[in-house]
C-alpha cells in the first residue's frame, strides 16, 4: 500500500499519565470539522477520481468472508463516495476485520449519539466490540486496545492524516496520535504513529 | 559550492557592505531586541544591496519561552531588506539547514532565470548561492516577501519560521501624506507550538496552522501612534496556511497598497484578510483620545465555503470549525496592542494615490481548475487541471508581451489562494460579479466554490517559472504548475 512502508507504530504513551486537562471537554464545533471532512472527501473523490456511484440513500454491505473464525465485526457509518473511507475499511479487512459498511447522511448525529468529542471527529465512525472507533485508526491501535480492553468508550484519529490506513499519499506522512476518550468527553493520547 | 563563510557579528557587519546596515530596524520592526548578532534592517546605498543571508535552526525568545526556530541570521522575521527601483541586489544565501533550500523574491517583477527569482535552483545543506538580479528602473514601491522556495521543504521550512520583508521605496513612499506617516512592518506568523503530543486536525490536508500567533517574531508587541498622525502598517502574511482576519478596534484600516503596488484611492476597510502570501498597506488615523486599542485576529473557515449550504451551518456552528486544537480559533485573538504616544498637528489621508492602468483585452483566456483528490498510485494529491506538480513539465506556455485572462475555479471544498510569480495581475471578477477598484496583486484568494478572473501581461522576461497555491501545505502536495514565458 502507497505510502504505508516506514511507517512505524510505536507505543509510548504512558498509561499512567493522568489525562492532561487541555484535552478535556466536549466541543460541539468540532463536529463541524466532521462534516466539512466527509463533504471534502465526496468533493475531492468525486470529482477527479470518481470510483463508484454510491446509492443514493441508506445500503448495507456485509463482508463477513473471514478466516480462523477469530474475525472481529467493524460496524462502520461514513458518507456517500467517501474514498478515504473505503480505504479505511479495506486496511481493516486486510487486518482480518469482518466489515459491515453502512452508508449514511446523518453522520453528525451518529458522531452525537456515539458520544464521539467534536475535536476527534474525522470522516467516518465505527464500533467493534463495544468500542467506538472514530476515523483513520490503524489496525494495531486496534488490536492493543482488543488486548488491554481499557475503560474507554472508544480511540480516534482525528482529521485526516497523510499517511494513515485510507489516506496514504505517495508525497508525504504525518506523524499523528491516536487519542482514547470517555463518555464524558475527555481524551488522552493512546498511541502514536510516527511518518 | 564549498561552505568558507564564517558567521559572527563583526564578520557580519563587515560583509553588509554596499549597503547601510542598522540595527535601529529594530524599531521599524518593533522588537524588543534583536535574537542574534548581525543587521535586523538592511538599506541599499549607491544603486547596491549587498548581503548575507544565513538560514539556520537557531534559538529563539518568543514570549519569555525558549524554543528554537528556523531563521534568517538568527532573525524571526528574517532582516528587513530595503531598497529602491534600478537598485542591483546580491544576496547570498547560506544553507545551514539539513534539507535543501533556496530564495524567492515574492511579488518582485525580475527575471525567473539564472541567478534571479528562479525558483528551481536548490541549495544543498551547507552549500551557497548567490543572488543577482537588478529591480527595473520603473519598478513599482510595495512590500515584498523573501521566503524559501524549495519544492519538497518548502511547507516546512516557512511553517518553521523562515520569511522576511523586502521593502522597495518609490512613488507611494514620496506622496506627503503617506510620506509624513509612521511606518511599520507587521510580518504574521504562526508558529508550531510544542505542545508534547502534536496537533490535533487536518494537518497537512487543509494546511497546517501554528498555535502561537507571531507579530514581528513577538507575541502581542506594543505598537504605537501620535495623536494626530498616520500610523503606515505594511503587512506581510508569512504563514505557512494561516489566514490573518485583522481589525483594529475603533480605527478602520485606509488600504493604500495591495501586493504589488499602490491603489488609485485609499479604501476604507473594517477589517482585512490576508491568505498566505499576502500583503497590505494601510494607514491608521490617531484620531481617538489615546488609550490601548487591540489588534483583532478575527476567526476565518476556509474549510468550508459554500459546500456547508444544507450541512450544519444552520445549526449555529457557524465558521468555527474546529481544524484542529492547536489551531482551532473561536473568538477574537489579539495579536498586537496600539498605544498612542505623543501627538502631531493633525494629518490628512491622500486623496490620491497612483494611477492603476487597466490591462488591455487579453489575447487568451485559460482555465485553471483547483482541488484535491486520490490519484492512482500516488494517493492523496492536490490539483491543478487534474495533475499534480512534476519537475521539468512546462503546463503553461505563453508569449511575451501578451495580455492572458484567467479563470480561476475552486470546485473542491477548502479555499486555496493562487500566487503567480514574475508578473503582477489584477483581478477582474469574483463569481461573475467586477472587482470594486483596480489594484496589483500578485495573490488571490479562491474560496471554495468560486470562480475568480484574474488578467496578467507577460512583460519584460521570459523564462520558466511558476504558479501555484501559497497554502505551502497544497504546493507541496501538488498544487502547483510550470508556466513558461516565451519570446
Ligand atoms: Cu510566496
Ligand atoms: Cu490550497
Amino acid at each position: 500500500m502507497i505510502g504505508m512502508s516506514g511507517v512505524m507504530f510505536n507505543q509510548k504513551i504512558d498509561p499512567n499519565r493522568p489525562p492532561h486537562h487541555r484535552w478535556s471537554g466536549v466541543h460541539r464545533r468540532g463536529l463541524l470539522l466532521a462534516t466539512v471532512l466527509a463533504v471534502m472527501t465526496v468533493a475531492g473523490f468525486g470529482t477527479w477520481y470518481a470510483q463508484s456511484t454510491a446509492p443514493p440513500s441508506i445500503a448495507e454491505q456485509t463482508n463477513p468472508s473471514v478466516s480462523e473464525g477469530k474475525s472481529q465485526q467493524v460496524t462502520a457509518y461514513r458518507s456517500a463516495s467517501c474514498g478515504c473511507c473505503k480505504g479505511w475499511l479495506d486496511h481493516l479487512r486486510g487486518e482480518g476485520f469482518s466489515v459491515v459498511d453502512h452508508v449514511v447522511e446523518n453522520l453528525e448525529e451518529i458522531k452525537v449519539s456515539q458520544g464521539v468529542p467534536g475535536d476527534l471527529a474525522s470522516c467516518h465512525t465505527a464500533t467493534l466490540a463495544g468500542y467506538v472507533i472514530e476515523g483513520h485508526v490503524p489496525a494495531e491501535a486496534i488490536h492493543q486496545l482488543l488486548r488491554q480492553r481499557p475503560a474507554v468508550a472508544g480511540i480516534a484519529v482525528p482529521g485526516m492524516p497523510l499517511g494513515s490506513p485510507g489516506m496514504e499519499s505517495a508525497l508525504r506522512s504525518e506523524s499523528y496520535t491516536v487519542f482514547s476518550f470517555t463518555r464524558d468527553g475527555s481524551f488522552t493520547p493512546f498511541f502514536h504513529v510516527k511518518a | 559550492m564549498a561552505m568558507d563563510f564564517h558567521f559572527g557579528r563583526r564578520s557580519f557587519l563587515g560583509l553588509a557592505a554596499g549597503a547601510s546596515a542598522s540595527v535601529a530596524g529594530a524599531a521599524l520592526l518593533g522588537r524588543s531586541a534583536p535574537m542574534a548578532s548581525g543587521p535586523s534592517r538592511v538599506r541599499s546605498s549607491g544603486g547596491r544591496l549587498e548581503m548575507d543571508l544565513v538560514a539556520a535552526e537557531t534559538a529563539v525568545t518568543i514570549a519569555n519561552a525558549h524554543r528554537t526556530a528556523l531563521t534568517y541570521n538568527g532573525l524571526l522575521p528574517g532582516p528587513l531588506l530595503e531598497a529602491e527601483p534600478g537598485d542591483a541586489v546580491r544576496i547570498r544565501l547560506h544553507n545551514r539547514l539539513n534539507r535543501p533550500t533556496n530564495l524567492h523574491y515574492h511579488g518582485l517583477h525580475i527575471s525567473p532565470s539564472g541567478n534571479a527569482d528562479n525558483v528551481f535552483l536548490s541549495v544543498a545543506p551547507g552549500a551557497s548561492q548567490t543572488y543577482d538580479f537588478s529591480l527595473p528602473a520603473d519598478h513599482p514601491a510595495g512590500t515584498f516577501y523573501y521566503h524559501p522556495h524549495r519544492h519538497g521543504s518548502v511547507a516546512d521550512q516557512v511553517f518553521g519560521g523562515l520569511g522576511g520583508v523586502l521593502i522597495v521605496r518609490g512613488a507611494l513612499d514620496r506622496i506627503p501624506e503617506v510620506q509624513a506617516a509612521e511606518e511599520q512592518v507587521v510580518f504574521l506568523k504562526d508558529l508550531p507550538g510544542d505542545g508534547d503530543f502534536g496537533s490535533i486536525g487536518m494537518g497537512m490536508m487543509l494546511g497546517r496552522e501554528g498555535a502561537v500567533l507571531t507579530v514581528n517574531g513577538q507575541v502581542n508587541p506594543a505598537l504605537s501612534i501620535p495623536a494626530g498622525g498616520l500610523l503606515r502598517l505594511r503587512i506581510v502574511n508569512g504563514s505557512n496556511a494561516r489566514f490573518w482576519r485583522l481589525a483594529l478596534e475603533d480605527h478602520p484600516f485606509h488600504l493604500i497598497a495591495t501586493d504589488a503596488g499602490a491603489l488609485e484611492t485609499p479604501v476604507q476597510l473594517e477589517e482585512l484578510l490576508l491568505a498566505p502570501g499576502e500583503r497590505a498597506e494601510v494607514l491608521v488615523r490617531g484620531d481617538q483620545q489615546g488609550g490601548r486599542y487591540r489588534l483583532l485576529n478575527l476567526p476565518y473557515a476556509r474549510g468550508s465555503g459554500g459546500m456547508m449550504g444544507g450541512m450544519g451551518r444552520s445549526r449555529g456552528m457557524g465558521r468555527g470549525m474546529g481544524m484542529g486544537r492547536g489551531s482551532a480559533q473561536q473568538g477574537p485573538v489579539p495579536v498586537a496592542t496600539l498605544a498612542y504616544e505623543g501627538s502631531v498637528a493633525t494629518l490628512p489621508l491622500p486623496e490620491r494615490l497612483l494611477p492603476v492602468v487597466p490591462l488591455p483585452e487579453p489575447v487568451r483566456t485559460r482555465r485553471f481548475l483547483l482541488n484535491h483528490g486520490m490519484a492512482p498510485g500516488m494517493g492523496m494529491v492536490f490539483l491543478i487541471n487534474g495533475r499534480a506538480f512534476e519537475h521539468g513539465r512546462i503546463d503553461t506556455r505563453v508569449q511575451l508581451g501578451d495580455t492572458e485572462e484567467w479563470e480561476l475555479v475552486n470546485d473542491g471544498v477548502m479555499d486555496h489562494p493562487f500566487h503567480v510569480h514574475v508578473n503582477p495581475f489584477q483581478v477582474i471578477s469574483r463569481n461573475g460579479t467586477p472587482e470594486p477598484y483596480r489594484a496589483w496583486k500578485d495573490v488571490v484568494l479562491v474560496r471554495a466554490g468560486e470562480t475568480v478572473r484574474i488578467r496578467t501581461r507577460f512583460d519584460d522576461f521570459t523564462g520558466l517559472t511558476v504558479y501555484h497555491c501559497h497554502i505551502l501545505d497544497h504546493e507541496e502536495l501538488g498544487m502547483m504548475g510550470t508556466l513558461e514565458i516565451a519570446a
